[in-house]
């Protein structure tokens, strides 16, 4: 507490006019830049020598290496900046990610014309490339952008916190990996970054350093690693098959005889599913999103799961779309990708119900909709050549999501920063004491509960409309992929009845009524970025004209069965209809639970994903460690007494560990009385297999 | 003239060594060996790049023809492990500077650094020599003066870990001899080369003699190079020798007898004979069993050392799993992981180094909050870890890399899958160690950088650097390697 009002007295205030300063020049850049990705040729001349001075950026690699090395320079003078005014420490970052804003947007003409792509032959010994396509370019703007607002944001929330310098010295860290994911050229770099984004998210997760945290941080941790694994022996597999390893579509991993490919595309589901959150890997994300500080929360869900879905977007473009025609192993690959993405999104939409805890809801919440969201990369390969839709639906999904889950984490941390309280049946009322923070969060929950005006509706209607067509132009079978999408949307309102309902509208606790509004800098971000939201919902064309319809154009689709293409209307009668009855039920869902008070059910143990899956390999090693050490001998009694501790309350590590030493001091204890023993065993053993089996077989 | 400067080499490093009964001043020893060194790694530049431009220097000593005399062979490959062992020697050195006055007493020291001297004498002969006998000998010499460095602390542990390494290894040594043995039975010489030629012919004649050899040899060897099994006196030796010598032995010594064997299987029984006989299955047996079981067994140490050994253990397993392929593409893999590994484990062993001595904690528990005490030590640590793991960026993931490749060239995916699995145990006991020193409670604990003398931290940093340099740009030695790999393969 003393902390915090140190730093109040360092001056708050002058930092709100700043940040306003700031905010100001960046939406002002911000509304001109759209204007003038809207219609380049309105801009006349000033247009042509921006797209000039754009070629010319464009010509090396500079500018994607200063965008790279921004976050890191901008950290480290942080640091270095011996100074106890906390404003401006959180200015130079600021001003930092609004330069690199400025040079997302100068590269823009650059890659309208066509990729950026730059090789180095060196590095890794096999050659690092990065390039900068419409796709990558729509992430990497996205992410400036998120992370600007919630920079400005986690200035007010980290005062809270200690360890400010290591926060944002990793965030930043983090952050350089993130665009690295994006801008990668190839699967090594792709891999490179991605590792490098698991080293340095952990610190984020385990900044309070508590032992949930650092649990939860671990688990975070040993799962992103098994990912790299998987991914890297995709790697190596991709490797040996095509030579190399650039995202260019002249591999088709698909004509390769045999189970290869498919092998390479579980590899890579499962490494980038662990960092989407897929089910069923997503088991780290609800226990390390929600013990997070809530700024990073905000990117971690915001941002950062959207990487794992991109490289998986990315693998699939770059080796299993054809140049020309589709072939028919792809829907076979889509009913895979879609079927996860099902499960997903009721697994999310299920536990999100039941949660307490308001950050642990919208963690169940994220891996709900990125649940829609491999749902749609599924309708894209089951429609192939018809699939332009569904990428759309998906990538529109994708930068929706980003938008209004950081700002759902926001009002998390805002609340939290206020009450110190997450569990919101604690909460209530909350509405009258902080009446902009409760616009804000309906604003975001309308949106991702998709409500017609908001941006959510805008993408979940588009990959309504990519099941429509595979019913149409597949088969009548997908009419159950539509009723579960019908039910799950359904839930997603339920669950943000419930978000809202219990913290802002419920009955109003006493504990709050004092509760005064404070350090008004940190709506800033929450509220254009709400504006935000509404802007996309009223004009929902225009990111679909812009980005995501070059994207959808530059593979082989046909184009008469994009967004455009299809000349969309996302308010015809019928999807408002179906919206209406999405929300009816929504609510009935809600109501139902609340009155049969099953909002507050907990799932047995043994139903968790962890259990299930490590109780028979610990139930395995302990039952060897019976066998061979039946006496328990050589088990010191620290050892046992853990070791006997019930077997699934002991973290699977902790098992692995216990059994490995057991092993040891029991082997170690059989070799030494024996040495010369085994000496001649292995030397006949082994004379054996060298003269028996080569000169008698 | 440039022919007699391995001899120079051998020379200088054995005067030294001979100084040291003479001398009981650590001071002198210290600048002697220093200058050895210098001298020798500077003789090493000169002599790879002679070999590489001219071609391969055979010395017969004394004048004999090579059926009687002894002949050294200073090609690609011995020249290039030779500078390899000076260059790391150097380093450590530089380290040692630092460190072993806080450990030992200082007649300790000067007669730690003759018994160093000896060693690296007996290194540069085991790569030089192409006789077997030869071989032997510098092997003995090696395993004597090992014993005496590990003993050197005159502890009662450092007794015992000396006397079952004395053991295992007299035993490696012995069966090493009777291959030898059998080898002059059959053929009636001790020279490599002329070895092979009577091989090539006598094989169908006495097959059963053959086998045996191979046997003998091979299992003596792994006894020495600590393959699973056997690899018994491996976790106590090296982990009671003091710090650096913990760092030679297990990034240098360990892999010299690999070479050894790869000495024996390229140049005295041939690719033919070798694979005729199974040996490639073999060697898989044992890499696979090292891999995991030198990693699993690792999980279960609670003393930071030990630990690292065996993990030393597993990454034996790796460096023999690449022999098993037995071809010039399998050797170079073996030949960068060697480099790799002499690196990343160097640097850990000479982080532990400074822990132990500085903040005298060597258990695993009590290097919670380690980062806040040592953050230069740890961060090398932690760098280093993460290249036992693999993490892209480093010289760990590049060799890790490069033996998965290899092997899904030959269509032998099942040994990538022990790789990963192996790879996954590293995480799981190298990534708890990193966090425990950097994300826990910090209270009470004064932050702040450590006071560790600084030619230990400086050859800490050049060894982290050599990490990522090799991690990154892995073609700036790939040209080396190569070539020792073709000049004992033939070119693939």
């Amino acid at each position: 507490m003393n902390h915090w009002m140190k730093a109040e007295k360092l001056g708050w205030k002058s930092f709100t006019v700043q940040s306003m300063i700031i905010m100001g020049f960046t939406v002002f850049g911000l509304s001109i830049f759209f204007a003038y990705v809207a219609s380049p040729a309105s801009f006349g001349t000033f247009g042509e020598r921006f797209a000039d001075l754009s070629y010319r950026a464009a010509s090396t690699p500079a500018v994607l290496l200063i965008i790279l090395g921004m976050p890191l320079l901008s950290a480290l003078l942080r640091i270095g900046l011996n100074q106890r005014s906390l404003t401006l420490k959180d200015e130079i970052l600021l001003v930092a990610d609004v330069a690199m804003i400025v040079l997302v947007m100068l590269l823009y003409p650059a890659v309208a014309q066509g990729p950026l792509r730059f090789v180095s032959d060196q590095g890794f010994g096999v050659g690092v490339s990065v390039q900068l396509n419409m796709l990558a370019y729509m992430f990497v703007l996205l992410s400036v952008v998120v992370w600007f607002f919630v920079m400005m944001f986690a200035h007010e929330y980290m005062k809270k916190e200690d360890h400010n310098r290591r926060f944002f010295l990793f965030l930043s860290l983090s952050y350089t990996a993130t665009l690295g994911i994006f801008i990668a050229g190839d699967l090594l770099t792709l891999f490179f970054a991605y590792e490098m984004l698991t080293i340095m998210t952990y610190l984020l997760v385990a900044h309070h350093q508590s032992k949930d945290s650092i649990e939860a941080a671990n688990e975070y941790l040993f799962m992103g690693i098994l990912g790299g694994f998987s991914i890297f022996v995709a790697m190596v597999l991709i490797y040996t098959e095509t030579g190399s390893f650039m995202f260019d579509q002249s591999y088709q991993l698909l004509a390769i005889p045999g189970a290869t490919p498919y092998l390479i595309l579980g590899l890579l589901i499962i490494g980038f599913g662990v960092k989407a959150g897929m089910f069923p890997l997503h088991v780290w994300l609800p226990k390390a999103h929600p013990v997070a500080p809530s700024p990073a929360s905000s990117l971690l869900s915001g941002i950062m799961i959207k990487v794992g879905v991109f490289g998986l977007l990315q693998s699939l473009i770059y080796f299993y779309f054809p140049v020309e025609v589709w072939s028919d192993s792809t829907g076979v690959l889509g009913q895979v990708l879609l079927w996860i993405g099902l499960v997903t999104m009721a697994l999310g939409v299920v536990f999100a119900i039941v949660q307490s805890d308001i950050k642990k809801l919208l963690a169940y919440s994220s891996v709900s909709q990125i649940g829609y969201i491999f749902l749609g990369l599924g309708l894209m390969m089951i429609l192939q050549d018809k699939g332009g839709v569904a990428l759309s639906g998906a990538l529109y999904h994708m930068v929706n999501h980003a938008l209004f889950k950081s700002l759902l984490f926001m009002v998390a941390g805002l609340i939290i920063l206020r009450t110190h309280e997450r569990n919101m049946y604690k909460l209530g009322g909350l509405a009258r004491h902080l009446p902009i923070t409760a616009a804000i969060s309906l604003i975001a929950s309308l949106a991702i509960a998709g409500m017609p005006l908001f941006n959510g509706f805008v993408s979940k209607t588009v990959l309504h409309h990519a099941i429509t067509e595979s019913i149409t132009y597949k088969s009548n079978l997908y009419m159950v992929v539509d009723w579960l999408f019908i039910a799950i949307s359904a839930g997603t309102v339920a669950y943000f009845i419930k978000f809202n309902y219990f913290i802002f509208f419920g009955p109003e606790n006493a504990m709050y009524k004092d509760l005064q509004v404070k350090r008004r800098s940190v709506y800033l971000p929450m509220i254009v970025m709400a504006l935000g939201l509404l802007m996309i919902g009223l004009f929902p064309n225009f990111l679909v004209e812009t980005f995501i319809q070059p994207v959808a154009l530059g593979l082989p689709f046909d184009a008469s069965f994009t967004v455009a293409g299809l000349d969309f209307n996302y308010f015809a009668g019928k999807e408002l209809l179906l919206t209406l009855g999405i929300w009816a039920g929504g609510f009935a869902i809600f109501f139902g639970l609340k009155a049969k008070q099953l909002l507050t059910y907990s799932f047995p143990d043994w139903l968790h994903l962890e259990f299930l899956l490590l109780y028979p390999i610990s139930a395995l090693m302990h039952g060897l460690l019976l066998l061979i050490d039946s006496d328990h001998e050589t088990m010191d009694k620290a050892t046992y007494q853990t070791y006997r501790m019930s077997n699934y309350k002991l973290t699977f590590k902790d098992h692995l560990v216990a059994f490995s030493d057991i092993l040891n001091q029991k082997y170690e204890g059989l070799i030494i009385k024996s040495d010369a023993f085994i000496y001649t065993l292995f030397l006949t053993a082994v004379v054996i297999v060298m003269g028996v089996l080569s000169f008698i077989l | 003239m440039i022919s007699w400067l391995p001899i120079v080499q051998m020379m200088l490093i054995l005067t030294i060594a001979l100084m040291s009964p003479l001398s009981k001043k650590a001071r002198l020893m210290t600048h002697l060996l220093a200058y050895g060194l210098i001298a020798n790694t500077i003789i090493g530049v000169v002599l790879l790049t002679h070999v590489h431009a001219v071609g391969p220097i055979v010395l017969s000593l004394g004048g004999h023809a090579s059926f009687l005399g002894i002949e050294f062979i200073i090609d690609s490959f011995s020249a290039l492990f030779t500078l390899f062992v000076s260059g790391i020697g150097l380093l450590i050195h530089m380290y040692s500077l630092g460190y072993l006055p806080h450990a030992l007493k200082e007649s300790q020291i000067a007669s730690y650094y003759g018994l160093l001297a000896l060693l690296y004498f007996a290194v540069f002969g085991l790569l030089y020599t192409n006789d077997l006998f030869n071989t032997y000998v510098f092997i003995e010499i090696l395993s004597i003066t090992t014993c005496a460095i590990i003993s050197i602390a005159r502890k009662k542990r450092n007794y015992m870990a000396a006397f079952r390494y004395l053991m295992l290894n007299e035993l490696g040594s012995l069966s090493f001899l009777m291959g030898v043995a059998l080898l002059y039975m059959i053929t009636g010489s001790l020279n490599m080369t002329m070895i092979m030629n009577q091989l090539s012919t006598q094989f169908a004649a006495y097959p059963i003699n053959v086998t045996l050899a191979l046997g003998f040899i091979g299992v003596g060897l792994a006894m020495k190079s600590a393959i699973f099994p056997f690899h018994e006196w491996l976790p106590d030796a090296h982990s009671s020798a003091p710090a650096p010598s913990s760092a030679l032995l297990s990034g240098v010594v360990v892999k010299l007898y690999l070479l050894v064997i790869v000495k024996i299987l390229f140049r005295v029984f041939g690719t033919g004979i070798a694979e005729t006989l199974n040996a490639p299955l073999v060697m898989m047996i044992f890499a696979v069993v090292a891999m995991v079981f030198g990693s699993l067994f690792a999980l279960g140490q609670k003393d930071i050392k030990r630990m690292l050994a065996y993990s030393t253990v597993s990454q034996v397993g790796y460096i023999l799993l690449a022999l098993s392929l037995l071809s010039t593409a399998g050797l170079e893999v073996m030949f960068f992981y060697i480099f790799s590994h002499a690196l990343i484990k160097g640097t850990l062993f000479l982080v532990t180094g400074a822990t132990i001595s500085h903040q005298k904690k060597r258990s695993l528990e009590s290097y919670k909050g380690l980062g806040y005490l040592m953050p230069l030590s740890m961060t090398a640590f932690a760098l280093a870890g993460f290249g036992m793991v693999g993490i892209p960026g480093t010289s760990g993931f590049v060799a890790k890399f490069q033996i998965a490749t290899a092997f899904l060239d030959v269509d032998q995916a099942l040994f990538v899958w022990v790789l990963i699995v192996s790879s996954i145990l590293n995480a799981l006991y190298y990534f708890p160690i990193i966090i425990n020193g950097f994300v826990t409670d910090n209270e009470g604990i004064d932050v702040h950088l450590e006071k560790v003398p600084w030619p230990m931290l400086v050859t800490l940093s050049v060894f982290v650097l050599g990490i990522f340099l090799l991690g990154v740009m892995p073609g700036v030695i790939m040209p080396y390697i190569q070539a020792a790999a073709e000049v004992m393969g033939g070119v693939s």
